[in-house]
């Protein structure tokens, strides 16, 4: 039986979602901060994907990226009213985010290292190996080998160039934000995202001579052009 | 311009920061020079990369969200309402936890000593059997367990059988008999039990199941009234600490003030 969402929500309070769309982050929390439970589900909406991309790249694990997500989203619920607009709130959900991840990775370096098979060569600037341009795979195969490629690249980066360097790329934050973020100096941001960059480029550079890969790349963002143009045609 | 300083000024002209000046000192050198061209292009593949791999989210992680904020509003309203949820200055909590930190640490070391240093009570007489080559003792009880007590002449080695498990103590005496009896030398499983994949194992929401539709629904309307409830028990609280700290103040200024 096909039963829409919107058939079984109950009448809940603030205006329809429609509206809520339209607000900026920064009204969205002053709502959730007034007791409209609504707002906070646009901003889950909005922040769930940005939150999930960023942390899988940091911990590389689907389950404990998802976990952390949650925790990040939960604790901007619970917390809401300690939020003041003296920073945009991507800054202070990205700040959340952070150190969450910051102290996972932590408690992950205190854990011991009972078993390891096959363990990852110890030369961080190693390039990623790249696949057999002569197999012929399925594109889904191909689409997937293309994300562990790029997830073992971003893995290679130190995590203390990898945090502004995926707040910038992945999430598109100033470096003023980043600055917020981290806790760095703003040229300390630079410097962290050059090296970063230039680090990334060279464990993805093996990928760049791959023509099957990159014509997956194409397909992709040519898919991801057509999405968007649906989704702004919708609204 | 040297190539690493050009480099640099790349990456800030990707985010938009290179100022005008340099930009135009920037464009004069990636005309003449093609590695830098190149290192342009590769950097900004790789942002392509980057945004084309962004890896989804599980089917089912909204409602595992709307779960998990359910059991933390309920742990906070429980806290929130418990009485020994008033806050305290950070010198007391400091003075608390080194105060609990040191009797913790006392009291391992006192079980360490009892545990690791040698027993100075001499061995019971009844183990210390030296005119008989060996003896077999059997509980009158019945238990299954059999103590088969071997006290060499002169050695004072005592092997004691409970069940499978067989121990050999130098020292005859306490250890020996609370192995068997099944004291410190008992076999314990320390194994924690299999944590199940949380409230509803790994397959998560079927999706577009009418059910689960209705627990989400149910669940986000236990949510609204739970977080409504922590509101009212946080402003409670307050409200309360408010009065006791009011009327604190008054009985320290009728004490404070002297008598006519």
């Amino acid at each position: 039986m096909k039963v829409s969402w919107n058939e079984l929500r109950p009448p809940m309070d603030g205006p329809a979602p429609a509206v809520l769309a339209e607000l900026r982050d920064e009204e969205l929390i002053a709502r959730v901060q007034q007791g409209q439970r609504r707002a906070y589900d646009e901003i889950v909406r909005r922040y769930k994907g940005r939150l999930f991309s960023f942390i899988i790249r940091m911990v590389h694990d689907h389950t404990e990226a998802e976990e952390l997500t949650q925790d990040t989203l939960i604790r901007a619920y619970v917390h809401a009213d300690k939020y003041r607009e003296i920073a945009r709130f991507s800054t202070w959900i990205f700040t959340i985010a952070t150190n969450l991840v910051r102290n996972r990775v932590r408690q992950r370096k205190r854990e011991p290292h009972w078993l390891v098979l096959n363990p990852a060569p110890e030369d961080d600037e190693m390039p990623v190996d790249p696949p057999d341009p002569h197999a012929d795979p399925s594109r889904g195969i191909e689409r997937e080998e293309l994300g562990r490629l790029i997830s073992l690249a971003t893995s290679r980066i130190p995590e203390r160039y990898r945090v502004p360097f995926l707040l910038r790329e992945v999430e598109q934050l100033s470096y003023e934000e980043i600055q917020r973020v981290t806790g760095l100096k703003l040229g300390t941001v630079r410097s962290r995202i050059n090296r970063a960059r230039a680090r990334f480029r060279k464990n993805i550079k093996p990928l760049l001579r791959n023509e099957t890969l990159l014509a997956e790349l194409e397909l992709i963002e040519a898919g991801l052009a057509e999405s968007d143009g649906d989704s702004e045609t919708e609204e | 311009m040297l190539c690493r300083r050009a480099r640099d000024w790349i990456s800030l002209s990707l985010d938009g920061m290179l100022p005008p000046d340099r930009t135009v000192a920037l464009l004069a050198h990636l005309e003449r020079c093609a590695g830098c061209r190149a290192w342009r292009e590769e950097v900004q593949l790789g942002q392509r990369l980057l945004a084309a791999t962004a890896p989804r989210l599980s089917e089912n992680f909204e409602w595992r969200l709307q779960l998990k904020l359910n059991q933390t509003l309920q742990e906070a309203a429980r806290a929130a309402t418990s009485p020994f949820a008033a806050p305290e200055p950070g010198w007391r909590r400091w003075f608390q936890g080194a105060a609990l930190a040191s009797v913790g640490g006392v009291a391992v070391v006192v079980a360490l000593s009892l545990f690791l240093l040698p027993p100075r009570r001499p061995a019971p007489t009844f183990l210390a059997l030296p005119s008989v080559p060996s003896s077999v003792v059997t509980p009158a009880d019945g238990d299954s367990r059999v103590i088969a007590a071997t006290a060499g002449a002169g050695t004072g080695t005592v092997t004691a059988t409970a069940g499978d498990a067989t121990r050999t103590s130098l020292r005859p005496g306490t250890r020996a008999l609370s192995s068997a009896a099944g004291g410190i030398g008992r076999e314990v499983d320390l194994r924690f039990p299999a944590t199940p994949g949380g409230l509803f194992g790994r397959e998560g929401w079927s999706g577009g199941n009418v059910d689960d539709l209705r627990t989400i629904i149910h669940l986000r309307e236990q949510n609204r009234r739970l977080r409504d409830a922590l509101t009212q028990a946080q402003r409670d609280a307050g409200l309360l600490r408010a009065q006791m700290e009011s009327r604190q103040t008054a009985a320290g200024d009728s004490a404070a003030t002297p008598e006519r």
